[in-house]
């Protein structure tokens, strides 16, 4: 019991200890979230608040102008559709795939597997470039078509990596096992890796999900209709045409950029941020198991 | 009866045979165009419209505004042109593909029986920047510019007693009492006079007797305007105001739009960059501007004089925003050229850009310049019109454009004919062409902008405004640094002659 209590009992100094822990961690923690309060409360405040204060916390009026104008935006719902297509295939096609070539080159004794990493690792550091990019796309018929924004990005070789190096940090034991129980590869990747890849699932499902709704540049090869647009490029066309303008269209400016820019951001980032919660708990299991390389 | 009918039946079933023949014959016009965020391309009746006017069915693509260039290199690279180009930066590219024979060539289609209302309104000193090796690729789309002007904050000026400043002299003075005495009244002092977005803004450069680097002096000799004699005057003039707090001290870190936004807040007293007539009557009817400032009044002033003139001339060169091209291996170059020189038109410059009567405006006065709209009609022409959809952003008479300035009432349009009236009363246009236009230039200060020389004169300006540097050492590395490092662009200059 003694010892229990001792145990549980803080002495002075881990008191301090654990305070001042606290207070870094609070500190930085604020320093975080403060920006993104404040971007929420400007998305919210009256132009002319704004400009006669730029931090307040708490302004005497609210305001809806700036989602209002981001929402009037007729291709801003297209946007949307577009985006959420894009982010829920890629991400789940993407998924399939890493794992179908993930788990593959994860056994050692997989003939070519080294040339076939360096061919990987080459995609890396070195790319098509735009015109040959554009040129395939349009000769596979992609042009205007949403597979043209999911399938050039659906593997990336980073991620690979990380697959394969976790699948690799499984235990060998338990699809011996499975194997000696008559099961084939097949049952071995979906009955054993499968379930035991959960945390690197959800890792690398956020990373695509992320990289997929953020994506905006390949639209602007590949998407010659407005209304084949992804969200972020809608959003970015939005912003950037409200910041920059001919000479006479300065007097034409509805809300400030400003505003408009935070409630953008709101826009933008709250679905994705809903993800996050769910997958959290895997996240950093994931990564850091699978950057373990053996 | 039935035989009647039958007949009856037969020739409308014909007819509308002959109308479809008719609607398919026409002949479909690509295009490539630069349009703000906005625009909604699909199902557009306005350039449907065009379309009619034109006899042909126009396509639209309209990539993302800050990616124009972007798209329109994969465009041009592919195999993808469409018929009709628009080509935001007359520049080396645009040159380069005009010579590897991308472009048709439209020298001699510019002539009044095949492209008649082009020629009617094009000026040689505007088709100038569309030339390549003295031929012409492309038509220029060129906006009639309203006055530049500095506006002020009319109530601060009649709170503390002052003029609308003229000279150099009297405007660091206002300055300096929009900063020191309080013009706000609340007591704190939180205002300033002005903010800084351009070092070389023409609003500012006459009073000192600087000119564009491309316009030669009296003896026909070109110098680089950071090395013309008043240039370190006009910093010092500058310097001064910084040192004496009358300019805003964030004023190196004021961006697009910020000094306005300062302006509307109620923190700078005066604005110059960018600035033109219409916005004089337009912020001060502002909701915001109000709303921050409910005894607000906004008035314009002129370009700065030089001390003891008259009168300042100012130079303006042709406002060319970019230009039109064609595709060289077009299947319908003479529908094209229709629809091209269509957009020349008084009629199609006040259709793609107010759109059509009844639905998206009420009525449009081209003499006034006044228009009508509901506030359906204003959603409606925000939708479908834009002045980045016009071929040329200019009337044939080169008035302004028809409510350009957005005016709605004769209230409005009568103060900015009084604003006009006094600012141009003390200032008058020097037109001049623009040294994009010399073959070469661009290559030459493409150069200077790559080896950091603009960026290194922009730090040390600032560093010399900030009384960071001495004036020897400023005018020390303008004339033994900055200067010869220009030689190469101003001799590009020199050898075109341009402006004599």
């Amino acid at each position: 019991m003694p010892g229990k209590r001792s145990a549980v009992r803080k002495t002075a100094d881990e008191y301090v200890i654990s305070g001042f822990s606290h207070l870094i961690v609070g500190v930085f923690a604020l320093l975080c979230f403060i920006p993104i309060l404040l971007v929420i409360i400007y998305s919210f405040t009256p132009y002319d608040l704004y400009l006669k204060n730029h931090f307040d916390f708490f302004p005497s009026r609210l305001t809806l102008d700036a989602y209002r104008m981001v929402t009037n935006y007729r291709y801003i719902w297209t946007g949307y559709g577009n985006t959420l297509y894009i982010t829920f295939f890629g991400s789940i096609l993407s998924l399939i795939v890493l794992v179908l070539t993930g788990y593959p080159l994860s056994k050692k004794d997989l003939k070519g597997r080294n040339v076939y990493m360096t061919l990987w690792i080459i995609t890396m550091f070195f790319s098509g470039g735009m015109i040959p990019n554009y040129f395939l796309i349009r000769t596979l018929g992609l042009l205007n078509n949403r597979w043209s924004l999911i399938l050039p990005g659906l593997v990336s070789c980073y991620n690979l990596i990380l697959m394969k190096n976790y699948i690799q940090g499984l235990p060998g034991s338990l699809e011996e096992a499975a194997l000696i129980d008559g099961a084939n590869d097949l049952v071995v990747l979906v009955r054993i890796v499968l379930p035991l890849s959960a945390p690197i699932l959800a890792t690398l499902g956020l990373f695509t999900a992320v990289g997929y709704w953020n994506s905006y540049f390949n639209a602007i090869m590949y998407m010659t209709k407005r209304a084949n647009w992804p969200l972020q490029l809608v959003l970015r066309e939005l912003l950037f045409e409200s910041a920059v303008n001919e000479m006479t269209a300065m007097d034409e400016r509805v809300s400030t950029p400003f505003l408009l820019k935070m409630a953008s951001i709101v826009v933008a980032t709250v679905p994705i941020m809903c993800i996050y919660p769910f997958l959290q708990k895997y996240f950093m299991t994931g990564l850091a198991l699978g950057g373990v390389k053996e | 009866m039935k035989k009647t009918l039958s007949i009856v039946l037969a020739l409308l079933f014909a007819l509308s045979c002959m109308g479809a023949a008719l609607a398919e014959d026409k002949v479909t016009i690509t295009m490539i165009q630069r349009l703000p965020a906005a625009y909604i391309v699909e199902d557009n009746p306005v350039i449907a419209a065009w379309g009619d006017r034109t006899g042909v069915i126009i396509e639209v693509e309209a990539p993302p505004i800050s990616n124009y260039s972007d798209r329109l290199n994969v465009v041009m690279a592919s195999d993808d042109l469409p018929d009709l180009i628009y080509v935001q930066n007359l520049n080396n590219t645009y040159q380069q593909w005009a010579r590897d024979g991308l472009l048709l060539d439209l020298t001699d289609y510019l002539t009044p029986e095949i492209m008649p209302n082009a020629c009617k309104v094009l000026t040689q000193d505007e088709l100038a920047g569309c030339l390549v090796d003295g031929r012409l690729y492309s038509l220029p789309r060129v906006q009639t510019k309203p006055l530049d002007c500095i506006t002020y904050r009319g109530d601060w000026l009649e709170k503390l007693g002052l003029e609308v400043p003229k000279t150099a002299q009297e405007f660091a003075d206002v300055m300096l009492a929009f900063a020191k005495q309080d013009p706000d009244d609340n007591g704190i002092d939180d205002t300033y006079g002005f903010s800084i977005r351009n070092f070389n803004d023409r609003n500012l450069i006459h009073a000192f007797g600087l000119r564009p680097s491309d316009v030669p002096d009296e003896n026909g000799e070109y110098t680089v305007m950071e090395g013309q004699e008043g240039y370190m005057t006009y910093l010092t003039w500058l310097r001064d105001m910084y040192l004496n707090g009358a300019l805003d001290p964030e004023w190196y870190l004021t961006q697009s739009y910020e000094d306005q936004d300062k302006f509307f807040a109620g923190k700078i007293g005066a604005l110059y960059t960018d600035i033109i007539i219409n916005h004089v009557t337009q912020w001060a009817a502002n909701a915001t501007f109000v709303a921050v400032n409910p005894e607000g009044t906004v008035v314009a002033g002129p370009s700065l004089l030089p001390e003891g003139a008259d009168k300042v001339g100012v130079y303006y060169a042709p406002q060319v925003w970019g230009g039109y091209a064609i595709n060289a291996d077009s299947e319908h170059i003479e529908e094209t050229l229709r629809v091209l020189d269509d957009g020349y038109t008084d009629e199609c410059v006040t259709l793609l850009f107010k759109g059509i009567e009844g639905l998206t405006y009420t009525s449009l006065d081209p003499e006034t310049r006044v228009i009508t709209l509901t506030p359906e009609q204003t959603a409606l022409a925000d939708q479908w019109c834009a002045s980045y959809a016009t071929i040329n952003y200019q009337l044939s008479n080169k008035d302004m454009i028809i409510a350009g300035g957005t005016s709605t009432n004769e209230v409005e349009l009568a103060n900015w004919m009084a604003a006009n009236d006094f600012v141009s009363s003390l200032e008058y246009r020097i037109s001049y062409l623009g040294e994009g236009t010399i073959p070469g230039y661009n290559d030459e200060s493409t150069k200077l902008t790559n080896d950091g020389v603009y960026s290194e004169r922009n730090e040390k300006i600032t560093q010399y405004i900030c009384g960071q540097i001495t004036e020897e050492e400023m005018a020390s590395y303008l004339q033994n640094v900055y200067v010869p490092a220009c030689e190469p662009m101003m001799n590009v200059i020199r050898a075109s002659g341009i402006n004599k």
